[in-house]
């Protein structure tokens, strides 16, 4: 409990720059990424006109996203984003719901602790009541790695993950913005105001204050989107982690797990794939 | 006695107390609206209730931010520094503050859409993703204010007199601040979705349209996070 707001931390050294990163997140999300390469692969190897399980459910999220974004954004200009909208929807939902499954590593080296315990005396053992089990494993063992990885969180918990998501919808709004409209237009966008600059004015847009006005808006659309979905990530598995503990881990709340976990998780999903939807739409 | 932690558990109960107001009236008028549809179409009654869930729950996101930022002020280890408890007490001020508009006007678009569901139950999918859209975005309000809040939290404890009277000004900037906004931008979408609810094939040009005037309404909100960040990091 006094750990809560504390992150894992690990530090490498490349190029004679040292760079902090968050191995958990770094693990979670290349898992996350194996697991939707593996659900990808095993439902195209089979593809058929009567889909199985697997091809139905990708089936589903399919038609779902296309029918709004065509909907949203044309025909034409709607084929060209869906890649990039279903890849957003896909990963973003399965790393929120990676985090339903509660701690497994470590349960797993306890429960190999325990059994290797009766053969390694150097591993203790303190057994004070049924619900208070405690093993200190010396760290030269091969599986006290598996203790290191604090949970199994989402990494959609970690706010840097957000925030990349965050900037690469935004890079690739702002990239379409200028395919679209082309440079003078795409920086014609940023001043909407009752003066409009026209010939060899607009070469002095930056003395326009609605420039620097809109400009801080585009930037706090970012936040405001990567911010969206690490607070209800964040917060959810936080409330999951509080009541669990003062329930002292008897009780796994399967009702929050089904709330926060799933359902929250699947709605987030949904609002981030949507706003970039629209933020795609306000570049037309 | 930590000084610190005298302050975290008043910004605790203020956090948790003021951040209720919002959501619990905004899920109130989803549901009075869907009790007042289901009066009209007792036939729709499944679809209401799912919908109206999502509603509530997605309205409820911003009750849920001020849980969190009050566990994690109840949690605090507390230091002797009065620095550190003044900047829990601004971020508790902050994000309670903070969530009463977004509150309120997430519950707006849920409720309109309500009704226009009790009218026409056929554009219920439309409805509900036009419904959640104007929401999110009505929820910016206090995904500032979460950030202000998250950013006190963390701040090392260095300054004077001034440096705490600025991270208190700090959080009542941001908390009076997003109280209009959240309710500007549940106003624009309620009017939306029920733009949509009439016709549903206007849905492109009526989101655009909301979206533009949802970010202009939020122009505010951002001079508060400005004002408020220049606050925690230049004075």
């Amino acid at each position: 409990m006094d750990n809560l707001g504390e992150v894992s931390q690990a530090t490498i050294t490349l190029f004679g720059l040292s760079i902090t990163y968050n191995p958990v997140t770094f693990l979670m999300t290349w898992i996350v990424i194996a697991f939707i390469l593996i659900l990808a692969f095993s439902a195209r190897k089979k593809l058929s006109l009567v889909p199985g399980f697997l091809q139905s459910i990708f089936e589903l999220i399919y038609d779902f996203l296309k029918e709004i974004t065509l909907g949203t954004l044309g025909d034409e200009d709607g084929k060209k984003h869906l890649p990039f909208i279903i890849s957003l929807f896909v990963f973003i939902l399965c790393a929120n719901w990676i985090g339903i499954i509660p701690n497994l590593f470590a349960m797993f080296g306890t429960f190999l602790g325990f059994l290797i315990s009766f053969f390694d005396s150097s591993i203790i053992v303190s057994f004070n009541s049924i619900l208070d089990i405690k093993l200190s494993i010396p760290d030269d063992r091969w599986f006290s790695f598996l203790f290191d990885i604090p949970a199994f969180e989402e990494p959609t918990r970690s706010v840097n993950m957000d925030l990349a998501l965050g900037l690469l919808v935004f890079a690739a709004v702002q990239a379409y913005g200028v395919k679209n409209k082309g440079f003078w237009g795409y920086l014609k966008s940023y001043y909407n105001d009752p003066f409009p600059m026209k010939g060899w004015r607009a070469l002095f847009f930056f003395l326009n204050p609605f420039f620097y006005l809109n400009l801080i808006g585009a930037v706090a659309n970012v936040v405001s989107h990567s911010f969206r979905l690490f607070g209800n990530i964040f917060g959810g598995g936080m409330i999951i982690v509080i009541v669990s503990s003062l329930l002292k881990f008897f009780i796994v709340p399967v009702g929050l797990f089904a709330f926060f976990g799933i359902f929250a998780g699947l709605v987030q999903a949904f609002v981030f794939t949507m706003l970039a939807v629209t933020y795609i739409q306000q570049q037309q | 006695m930590m000084v610190s932690s005298l302050f975290s558990v008043i910004g605790s109960g203020i956090a948790m107390g003021l951040g209720s107001i919002g959501s619990a009236v905004g899920e109130g008028m989803i549901a009075m609206s869907a009790v007042e549809s289901l009066g009209r179409q007792p036939k729709a009654s499944a679809k209401l209730l799912r919908i109206m869930i999502i509603a509530q729950a997605v309205t409820e996101t911003a009750a849920i931010f001020a849980l969190v930022i009050s566990l994690l002020l109840l949690f605090q280890a507390g230091t002797d520094s009065l620095f550190k408890g003044i900047t829990y007490l601004s971020a508790g001020i902050a994000i309670g503050l903070g969530t009463i508009g977004a509150g309120l006007g997430a519950g707006l678009p849920g409720a309109s859409a309500m009704k226009g569901i009790g009218k026409q139950p056929r554009n219920s999918d439309v409805l509900t993703v036009h419904m959640i859209i104007g929401q999110a975005v009505t929820q910016t309000s206090t995904i500032f204010a979460l950030t202000v809040s998250l950013i006190l939290i963390m701040l090392a404890p260095t300054g004077g007199l001034l440096k705490m009277a600025a991270c208190l000004g700090a959080g009542f900037a941001m908390g009076f601040g997003a109280v209009g906004p959240g309710i500007g931008d549940g106003l624009v979408a309620r009017f939306a979705n029920l733009g949509v609810a009439r016709d549903p094939r206007n849905m492109g040009l009526l989101t655009r349209t909301m979206i533009i005037g949802q970010a202009i309404t939020e122009t505010t909100d951002i001079y508060a996070m400005v004002v408020s960040l220049i606050l925690i990091f230049v004075i």
